[in-house]
């Protein structure tokens, strides 16, 4: 719906929006603010736009570990059952192999059991939160779905959106609440060997 | 189209080791043709550019300043939610995500800043004991105010809620849609909320203006 037009409440926005003056010193101080903090190394990784395959071979369990970090306290199992979609059921999220060709990258296979579920998708700040980037394939059993990716080391938050709409974090994983989108995600920890 | 800085310019300063940034001001401009960023600029800070990120402060705070100003009341309180807004957005950057814009993720951060603030000054004014107010003389001459301060002083009668949804409306020129997503209010209601706004602000303004 579109606002009716109000030459009145035209002069008084446009009067309003006067008020804009550059602060040199606001941006500074916001500047030398983050200068000084340590950088999240797992921002300056340059992640992979499109899906990876793995040949089934490089896969096999290396005794990785992966470990899990609440961002926030609220990973209570009641929680997780609270945001898993009704008949939803998540899989471990399972350690492979690394790849021998990309040394700094752990493969990690993400997989979700929805019966419901005609599509589903990995988004993450691996994947720049893309809906299309990383399709979780249909498994053998029905309502089984998986997909392995090669991640770097370190935290990783993530969720699952199913048929493009349900926007889902991972029933079995630590939640990371974004306080800001009010959504909750998951929380991963890759260690490589 | 990519925004380019002409006013201020922050760029990295190698040659002194512990100074990431130095400000250098450029030809004065105070009008923008584009509300809206180059896209490209937070996926590169959230890549790590640091002069991205940069560009987004810079390209950025005016508005949120001014929004800040408006819904806060107080300069000082203003620029601190401002700040806490870019350290919190630079902290948060690999969240966002590649598909989304970066505008109503920003002033969905700086509107929960800013009404942090403002509950965290509610909370320190319901502790001050007032006092006996100063009397005021009938007689005694009223400060003249200029139209843009006339205009000021509605928009802060208005309720905090109206004031956000009329200054994200009409002066930051935000769709409802973008609206929602900053307010998590639903449309139908940020509606009624901008025309209460409107309504109350033409009521007190008809005659001044």
């Amino acid at each position: 719906m579109m606002d009716a037009h109000d030459e009145l409440i035209e002069r008084v926005a446009a009067l309003l929006r006067r008020r804009q003056s550059p602060n040199p010193r606001l941006v500074a101080r916001v500047l030398d603010a983050v200068d000084g903090r340590p950088r999240r190394w797992w921002r300056s990784v340059a992640w992979p736009s499109a899906p990876f395959t793995y040949a089934a071979s490089t896969l096999a369990a290396a005794g990785l570990l992966i470990g899990f970090l609440s961002h926030e306290a609220s990973d209570a199992a009641a929680d997780r059952a609270a945001m898993a979609a009704p008949g939803a059921q998540a899989l471990p999220v399972l350690p492979v192999a690394r790849d021998a060709r990309a040394a700094a990258l752990v493969p990690v296979q993400f997989t979700l059991r929805d019966v419901r579920a005609s599509q589903v998708a990995l988004v993450g700040d691996f994947n720049g939160w893309s809906q299309t980037a990383t399709l979780l394939e249909p498994g053998n059993e029905p309502g089984t779905w998986s997909v392995t990716v090669p991640l770097a080391s370190g935290r990783h938050v993530y969720a699952f959106v199913v048929d493009g709409q349900q926007w889902m974090a991972d029933p079995r994983a630590p939640k990371a609440r974004d306080l800001d989108f009010g959504r909750e995600n998951s929380v991963l920890i890759v260690q490589a060997p | 189209m990519a925004y380019r800085s002409r006013r201020v310019e922050a760029v990295a300063r190698k040659e002194s080791p512990g100074v990431l940034w130095a400000i250098q001001p450029a030809e004065p401009t105070t009008v923008r043709a584009s509300t809206d960023i180059d896209p490209a600029i937070p996926l590169r800070a959230r890549n790590g550019d640091t002069e991205a990120f940069a560009e987004l402060v810079e390209f950025f705070h005016m508005r949120c300043l001014r929004y800040a100003r408006y819904l806060l009341g107080d300069e000082e309180d203003a620029e601190e939610a401002v700040q806490d807004t870019f350290v919190r957005v630079y902290d948060h950057l690999d969240q966002f995500r590649s598909d989304a814009r970066f505008e109503p993720w920003l002033f969905r951060i700086l509107a929960n800043r800013c009404r942090t603030a403002r509950e965290r000054r509610r909370r320190r004014e319901s502790l001050v004991i007032t006092g006996e107010l100063p009397a005021v003389a009938a007689d005694a001459p009223q400060p003249s105010l200029d139209m843009l301060e006339e205009v000021e002083a509605a928009l802060e009668s208005l309720p905090a809620e109206q004031r956000e949804a009329f200054l994200l409306r009409h002066v930051e020129d935000l769709s409802y849609e973008d609206m929602a997503v900053i307010t998590g209010v639903r449309l139908s209601a940020l509606r009624m909320r901008v025309k209460r706004a409107c309504d109350a602000l033409r009521t007190r303004l008809q005659q001044e203006m």
